[in-house]
């Protein structure tokens, strides 16, 4: 049984395991392989890219033979959960823990749909609060609430 | 004897009050993750991770492992009562739990699964008494060549008996080795792969790989997707005691759930998901009638559970006596061990008496504390269903971002985070499983240290993997997996290809 239309998707994931194994090679053989009795730096990730790409070609021959199904990726979700990770990482130096746990709660609530407003505002708050008491008072980890 | 005063010892450390309370939030977070939709064991336990570094090396051990079988118990809640399996393992559970549920059976349901849990969990650690320290005596004669090929075995088993593709789990568990390529190499002080980022000299940290893979990807795979309220009708207490004929319906099927379970969880590299898929099958096969298998039958619950809660436990002998992690979930546990500078080996029971025995008794309490969290609280549990997705994953992302900040105050390592947290989607998404990889990086990085060893002893002479027998045996036991997984695959190439080539 031929696949009626061909797995692009899948192709592109198993092409790329063979660009991380080609990368892995050039990379490791910088750093000497050495000798049997003394294998240097380099050696294994030798041997590890080389599998990497003999695989990216099976990964290829089983991609062309399977139906390709919907990838189903949502954008708005996914970046929007992505970006209140650094919004995170940026305030909480320069901001303090509160306005770093506000923006990572109401960014990544704006994720789901319906957008319930007053919700979310009422989770930042209540995250925040339980983040400063839980880290800042109770465990003593060196944060600070707000930063001016 | 020695046994009975060592576990005397044992409960000596986990009884006392502070150790106790650590047990019971352990299998309290277990319970409830495991009963909720969408986060698993897994995730619970990174994003618990750094709550133990201000631990010590028992309780923190001792808390991690309550949630990984916290978990187990609490992922058939939600397969009864839902037919959402609530963890991976649980999904069997769903094929006869759910039925039954819906012909007005969940309180029976869910205690028979709480008892065969139970009993698989009391059989697994039985069996962990007296297996984990014979095998470290045992393995205190391997070299490096047999730990190079046990640890091999258990990356090829790891990732290719598991459902999916063996190709994608082999591809994954190399990454994962690649992965721990990173950093300064031990030996020369070569940076390798370092890409001239200071953060990175150290390595890729755990943490970051583990709350990207587990606990963002997990989060981006399941927004939007439990939008609808979750609505379970409420249990009462007298509805959960199962007739005579339903007890004696599930005792063999328990007893050998649990058999398959203990055999399946002593492999490296297997865990509770093959286990439970097993014992259904097995029921299913030696039940008089198996036409009534996905219609309710109490026997399709009793057993899985079983299985997977005994793999569970006896998964921590070939961690706990050879240090080689059964699944990824305990390598993540054997990642917190190095955390508190400990490495699981065969010195560790005897170095580490108090550890060891206080774990293994800290089992016992922590599946009674279950049973009694289980049975008289099942109406909690089923009200916790009803949480909305929507406010636990932003809370979930806290604990993340905080997490992996308070590590050392470093946004790099945050920013590791969301990185590793997208890969982590789209290996998701294309199917590319995300345990091997993390096997691969935890156990990488020592399996390197053990080559360059074996290989300096025998003056650069691969025989020594085969001359030595014991290694031989692991190394003849990797080809045969290897060979076995990829059978279907090659058998059907030629056809494959001669099938492209007809179409051009």
């Amino acid at each position: 049984m031929a696949a009626s239309r061909i797995n692009l998707a899948e192709i592109a994931g198993a092409v790329a395991v063979g660009v991380i194994g080609l990368i892995i090679v050039w990379m490791g053989s910088d750093y000497s392989v050495g000798t049997p009795r003394r294998i240097g730096p380099g050696f294994l990730p030798v041997v590890v890219g080389c599998l990497l790409v003999a695989l990216s070609i099976g990964l290829v021959i089983e991609a062309l033979r399977t139906e390709p199904s919907p990838l189903d990726i949502k954008i708005r979700p996914f970046l929007l959960v992505m970006l209140s990770i650094p919004a995170f990482a940026i305030l909480v130096e320069r901001a303090g823990l509160v306005p770093a746990t506000a923006s990572l709660v109401i960014l990544s609530a704006l994720a789901e749909r319906p957008v319930h407003l007053v919700r979310i505002l009422v989770l930042a708050v209540l995250i925040s609060a339980m983040g400063v008491a839980v880290f800042v008072y109770a465990l003593g980890l060196p944060l600070s609430a707000v930063r001016w | 004897m020695e046994t009975l005063a060592n576990l005397a010892d044992g409960f000596a450390v986990a009884l006392q009050p502070g150790m106790l309370l650590i047990c019971f939030i352990g299998v309290t977070i277990g319970m409830f993750v495991g009963v909720l939709p969408g986060i698993g064991a897994m995730a619970a336990i990174v994003i618990a991770l750094p709550i133990t570094y201000h631990l010590d090396t028992t309780a923190a051990l001792i808390m991690l492992a309550g949630i990984f079988y916290g978990a187990q118990y609490g992922g058939s809640t939600a397969s009864i009562l839902l037919n959402l399996p609530g963890t991976p393992s649980s999904a069997v559970t769903c094929l006869d739990g759910y039925p039954l549920s819906k012909g007005g059976k969940a309180g029976i349901a869910l205690f028979i699964t709480t008892i065969s849990s139970f009993v698989g969990g009391c059989i697994g650690i039985l069996l962990m008494i007296w297996f984990a320290p014979a095998l470290a005596e045992f393995a205190l004669r391997f070299s490096s060549a047999e730990y190079f090929s046990i640890m091999l075995l258990g990356l090829i088993a790891a990732s290719t008996l598991s459902v999916g593709s063996p190709l994608k789990g082999l591809t994954m568990v190399l990454v994962g080795v690649a992965l721990g390529f990173v950093g300064v190499d031990q030996n020369t002080g070569q940076p390798r792969f370092t890409f001239d980022v200071t953060e990175l000299m150290d390595g890729v940290n755990l943490l970051s790989l583990g709350m990207g893979l587990f606990g963002v990807a997990e989060i981006l795979n399941n927004v939007g997707k439990f939008t609808e309220p979750i609505q379970a009708n409420s249990i009462t207490l007298r509805s959960l005691l199962p007739s005579r004929e339903e007890w004696r319906a599930s005792v063999w099927p328990t007893l050998r759930g649990s058999a398959i379970g203990s055999a399946i969880g002593i492999l490296p590299g297997t865990g509770g998901t093959i286990a439970s898929f097993m014992a259904y099958a097995t029921e299913k096969r030696v039940a008089r009638d198996p036409s009534r298998f996905g219609r309710g039958a109490i026997e399709g619950v009793a057993s899985p559970e079983a299985a997977n809660n005994a793999a569970v436990q006896t998964a921590f002998i070939p961690t706990l006596s050879l240090g080689i992690p059964g699944d990824a979930v305990i390598a993540i546990l054997m990642g917190a061990m190095m955390i508190h500078g400990i490495i699981p080996g065969p010195q560790f029971i005897t170095s580490h008496p108090d550890t060891f025995w206080g774990l293994i008794a800290s089992f016992w309490i922590g599946n009674v504390l279950l049973l009694i969290l289980n049975i008289p609280l099942i109406g909690i549990w089923v009200r916790i269903l009803s949480i909305p997705y929507s406010i636990l994953y932003p809370a979930m992302l806290f604990f993340i971002c905080v997490g992996v900040y308070a590590m050392r105050n470093n946004p790099f390592d945050v920013y590791m985070t969301m990185v590793f947290g997208g890969i982590g989607y789209f290996m998701l998404k294309f199917q590319y499983p995300a345990a091997p990889l993390l096997l691969g990086f935890i156990l990488g990085p020592l399996m390197e240290e053990h080559l360059k060893r074996a290989l300096q002893l025998s003056g650069g002479d691969f025989a020594v993997f085969f001359e030595r027998p014991i290694s031989a045996l692991f190394i003849v036991a990797s080809v045969l997996v290897i060979a076995l997984a990829l059978m279907p695959f090659i058998l059907r190439l030629p056809a494959w290809l001669r099938g492209s080539a007809a179409e051009q």
